[in-house]
């Protein structure tokens, strides 16, 4: 590996001096925000030398041009082309500013940044999500919504219109790592399972990593939600105001000093409280809040800085107040706020970005007052990175340093007050080259040296992603090793429990995962492309709540290893007017877990068992059509049922530990399991529609919608407390209509 | 034309799938079980009223509301014959707020007599358990102490086996109980007597030998212990500071055979799992049987000295202070 480092650092220093290097950054000329994916090429008259496509910042460099004069050529779907011409000397670093124009002859044309986004460009467990992605799908209002998206692909399971939790290939929510430029929340996602913190007209992309991810990421094994935001209109103040059932917003955007500063914000507040009773006949207890404020600057041609803030509070009743049983509130509240900066070094081919940044979650259960139950993260967060690029690898380094503070005050009814403040500091540092081998192939070797409070020694985590692409297909793979200190315990005595207490994983045994990818796609004709991938993990040291007949969630954990399979089948359709995909996914996780008492109790070393987000299939169908000046979407979705403790019943215990007076001495209720997660809940299943036209006025676009919710009413379980047998169900059918005004 | 087939499959499929399925599942968190109760308490032979606590498996978690008894607890004594119907209460704990079942009986348990206990449901299903009180303790008594040398006190040691004359197999909770009284300076130098009552796990130091088991109390390592117990209370400054010993009782729960725990241990981790230390046909619980057997006596003055303490058991101490309490 360091043999492969050097050659990485060598080779590409020893061309760099015979060449030079161009690089800038890519705006759209109509607002001045950054552009990314946009191919820059460099002609040599009309023969290619060489070229890049701009990153999330708009940034481009391409290093080792040879000394001569050339075209430079930038392209994007929608944009007419630009040209420069540019002279590049020994040992230059050429800086070039591309702005490209929207060609208005290609405004109405419905632009998918195909070459980046779609249902099938899944590539090694990595696939972008761009907002146009977004609004293709049905949703409850007339923005749209990350997360929407995010629960129609294959490997992810989520705990369905309530709840807020993914489980993306076998992984738990609190193995994903979620990202915001660059900032960590820990809850994203709100109690109205169809909203994040992550609405679509903020957002400029989304990478998610079901797995296999890079050495940039660490502290997290399951999954990477990597986040961008735009950077807000730097010529002109813009905005929009949406009100529908479920949520109203407010946008607004524009230049604090224009063409070098802007500001972006959104504000959005759920309306489905007040709403649900005169529209579905019934009290839909949930409320969220979210806000996001960014203001950029583009300091020059060649730095950027960023400055973000995140604040969004949920509140749900998941049950209602009954049988003397108060109402079972849970409540959560993200922070976060960071600062990031960006810039291209004068004399070297290096991209360099450092970043601040501190967030918190805070969730509470039981009444607002007086919780029950109460847990809190939070962490100041470090970290720089830099990209050389070189003529036969660019090489990514950087490090980390975090700060994590947890604290967890569990009590309540049936439960043993537990009190615990953590602190746990984790420092890493990596180096991963990405080599260009030719004929379409790339590899990209990382190496992370990372600490862990609970690791007596740093530990080493490899990763490797290979792509191949040629004649229409793609074969991609990934591998890898990655910990995560920091867990996520839940209650398992409720079905689709949403309250989680964050610990830290015992001395010497944090989680660790190894795993694998490898997928292939192809077009089987123009307009029809299939992506097949498959996916490995083994799960080391997994901290899962002590498996007990005792009626409690406590943060005694015990240790299991497990093992996760399964794959995705991707068909996506786009003909004329009709868009559409259908994903599949088969997985199959189950955990092995040695817990002490097991022999004791069942005559066993090893349990295993399926945990509770085991989903085996899942299907999910999505379709848009376009007649006349409407459009139409639906989408499917199917889920097998996910298993659950199911019990004999219940009865209790006195410690007969000496001449105890069963008369005073109240015992202990317990629970009768027959074994670990031996029951499976009903299938989930929905069908939401909607429809949508726009109109078109001299300042403004007003777009109106309307839709259906759960269209066939399926009762589709959400909650069920195994102990007070209390059942909360997803939304019923739900009517929608939604407006959006949006200045031009 | 590919497309438009693919297009129409696609819809068909859909709107087929959702007209399919569009119905509501139930689920039901708890499975049927023919196992109707779970029991715990125990047979006291000392006692002339018996009570087992009955736990009816069921349903309903909450225990926060009182409900109907509905079972039939009969008791027989296979031995010597006979049959007693116990009664059940609904009793309330205040300690969580919940109610419990309590079945008892005016009758007292027979030593060495074996008894079946029956809880029958009105449907006919019953749990059922047998028991067997341990037999009586016939005698209890003092062996004169004895003089040992102990390498890790300063002087000789002195030790005094308490022997308890019964064909017994197991017990729980051995205890020695010093009752002391120490003397404190108050304010302005004024003196005054604070009493403790400090128990001393015996577990380890019972040992089975002929007919009955020996109770062997070593007195000068309970001086230490007795010591630091006391400091840590803040009732003597010093570990060398006087003890005097009001009262000594030896202690003993004798319990039938089986009531023996998982790994030796009463770990609640452990037995929590129902089925774990159980012993009830066709139901959870533990039923055991034993009683609380004590003896107190004095150790005569010149080896209670020898030990560092002082003994005086008149009830306002008239035991004068004085230079004899650290010889």
């Amino acid at each position: 590996m360091l043999v492969l480092l050097a050659m990485g650092l060598v080779m590409p220093l020893t061309a760099w001096a015979q060449s030079g290097t161009i690089r800038g950054v890519v705006t759209d000329a109509s607002d001045g925000q950054a552009m990314q994916g946009v191919n820059v090429l460099v002609l040599d008259g009309e023969t290619l030398v060489t070229g890049v496509a701009s990153n999330r910042d708009g940034f481009y460099t391409i290093p080792s041009v040879p000394v001569g004069t050339y075209t430079l050529r930038a392209t994007f779907i929608g944009y007419q082309p630009f040209e420069a011409t540019v002279t590049v000397s020994v040992g230059d670093v050429v800086t070039q500013a591309i702005a490209l124009s929207p060609d208005e002859a290609l405004l109405d044309e419905v632009v998918v940044e195909a070459q980046q986004s779609g249902a099938t460009r899944v590539t090694a467990g990595q696939q972008t999500i761009s907002p146009a992605d977004i609004q293709a799908l049905p949703a409850p209002d007339v923005t749209g919504d990350l997360v929407n998206y995010l629960t129609t692909l294959p490997g992810v399971v989520s705990t369905g219109d309530r709840g807020g939790q993914l489980f993306i290939r076998g992984g738990e929510p609190t193995q994903n790592l979620v990202l915001l430029d660059g900032m960590v929340v820990y809850q994203p996602f709100h109690v109205v399972g169809f909203y994040s913190a992550f609405p679509s007209d903020i957002l400029n992309r989304a990478d998610i990593y079901a797995g296999g991810f890079g050495s940039r990421y660490g502290g997290r094994m399951s999954s990477v939600l990597d986040v961008a935001t735009r950077t807000g209109n730097k010529q002109k103040f813009t905005g929009a105001v949406a009100a529908a059932p479920f949520v109203s917003t407010l946008r607004v955007e524009g230049p604090i000093v224009e063409d070098r500063i802007s500001v972006l914000t959104s504000v959005r507040q759920s309306l489905i409280e007040q709403t649900a009773d005169p529209l579905v006949g019934r009290d839909l207890p949930f409320n969220f809040f979210d806000t996001f404020g960014k203001v950029h600057a583009s300091l020059n041609e060649t730095s950027q800085l960023a400055l973000t803030g995140l604040f969004t509070t949920d509140r749900g009743t998941l049950v209602q107040e009954g049988g003397g049983t108060p109402a079972e509130e849970v409540r959560w509240e993200n922070q976060a706020i960071g600062g990031r900066y960006v810039v291209l070094p004068k004399a070297y081919p290096i991209l360099a970005e450092a970043m601040v940044s501190y967030s918190r979650l805070r969730t509470e259960l039981g009444p607002s007052e007086t919780p029950n139950r109460s847990s809190e993260i939070s962490n100041f967060n470090v970290e720089a990175h830099a990209t050389y690029y070189g003529s036969l690898a660019d090489i990514n380094m950087g490090f980390r340093m975090t700060s994590v503070s947890l604290q967890n005050r569990l009590g309540g009814a049936y439960q043993i007050n537990i009190n615990e403040d953590e602190f746990a500091p984790e420092i890493g540092f990596y180096a991963e080259p990405e080599w260009r081998l030719g004929n379409g192939l790339r590899v990209r070797t990382g190496l992370v040296l990372q600490h862990y409070k609970q690791k007596p020694f740093p530990v080493f985590e490899p990763r490797l992603r290979l792509v191949w692409e040629g004649r229409g297909q793609q074969i991609s793979a990934a591998f890898g090793r990655y910990h995560q200190e920091l867990v996520g315990l839940n209650d398992k005595r409720d079905a689709a429990s949403v309250f989680t207490a964050w610990t830290l994983a015992p001395a010497d045994r944090v989680p660790e995962s190894w795993q694998g990818i490898l997928g292939y796609r192809f077009s089987l004709f123009d307009g029809l492309d299939l992506s097949v991938e498959g996916f490995y993990k083994e799960l080391y040291n997994l901290s899962i709540p002590e498996w007990s007949a005792f009626p409690a969630l406590t943060t005694r954990i015990q240790s299991a290893d497990g093992t996760a399979y399964g794959a995705d089948v991707r068909l996506e359709i786009n003909q004329n007017k009709f868009y559409g995909y259908v994903n599949y996914g088969l997985s199959n996780v189950t955990y092995r877990s040695d817990q002490e008492n097991f022999q004791l109790w069942f005559d066993l070393d090893e349990l295993e068992f399926r945990p509770p987000h085991d989903r085996r299939h899942q299907v999910t169908m999505v379709g848009t059509y376009a007649f006349g000046p409407f459009d139409a979407s639906v989408r499917w979705q199917f889920g097998a049922g996910l298993p659950f403790n199911q019990a004999l019943g219940f009865d209790g215990l006195v410690l007969l530990d000496g001449p105890v007076d069963v008369n005073t001495d109240p015992g202990f209720r317990r629970v009768i399991y027959e074994r670990p997660y031996n029951g499976v809940l009903p299938t989930y299943h929905r069908l939401d529609m909607s429809v949508e036209r726009s109109f078109e006025f001299e300042y403004t676009t007003v777009k109106a919608q309307a839709g259906l919710i759960n269209a066939y009413d399926r009762a589709n379980l959400f909650y069920l407390d195994v102990f007070t047998l209390d059942r909360a169900d997803q939304l019923p059918l739900v009517p929608t209509f939604g407006l959006e005004i949006a200045l031009k | 034309m590919r497309f438009r087939f693919l297009t129409l499959a696609l819809l068909c499929a859909l709107i087929g799938t959702a007209v399919l399925t569009g119905c509501e599942e139930s689920v039901d968190p708890i499975l049927e079980t023919d196992v109707p109760f779970t029991l715990f308490g125990y047979l006291d032979p000392k006692s002339d009223v018996q009570s087992i606590r009955v736990f009816p498996i069921e349903s309903e978690f909450d225990t926060r509301v009182e409900r109907p008894i509905d079972a039939v607890f009969t008791s027989t004594d296979l031995t010597g014959g006979g049959s007693v119907t116990w009664t059940g209460e609904n009793v309330f704990f205040p300690e969580n707020g919940t109610f419990g079942q309590v079945f008892s009986a005016p009758f007292t348990a027979e030593y060495g007599h074996t008894y079946e206990l029956e809880v029958r449901r009105p449907d006919g299903l019953t749990s059922s358990v047998v028991v067997t009180v341990p037999p009586a303790v016939s005698s209890v008594f003092a062996q004169p102490p004895d003089r040992v040398i102990n390498t890790a006190l300063p002087r000789p040691g002195v030790v005094q086996d308490v022997r308890f004359v019964s064909p017994f197999d197991t017990f729980l909770d051995a205890t020695l109980t010093y009752y002391t009284r120490v003397k404190r300076t108050g304010a302005g130098g004024v003196s005054f007597f604070t009493r403790d009552t400090l128990a001393i796990a015996y577990e380890e130091r019972m040992a089975q030998a002929g007919d009955g088991w020996n109770f062997s109390v070593a007195l000068s390592e309970d001086r230490f212990t007795l010591a630091e117990m006391l400091v840590n209370r803040q009732a003597i400054d010093d570990k060398d500071d006087c003890i005097i010993v009001e009262r000594m009782v030896a202690t003993i729960f004798v319990t039938n055979d089986e009531w023996v725990p998982p790994n030796g241990r009463f770990d609640i981790n452990e037995i929590i799992q129902p089925g774990t230390f159980s012993n009830v046909e066709n139901g959870f619980g533990f039923v055991g049987a034993g009683y609380t057997e004590s003896y107190r006596w004095r150790t005569p003055e010149p080896e209670m000295q020898l030990a560092s303490m002082l003994y005086d058991d008149i009830p306002n101490g008239t035991l004068q202070w004085s230079a004899q309490c650290n010889p």
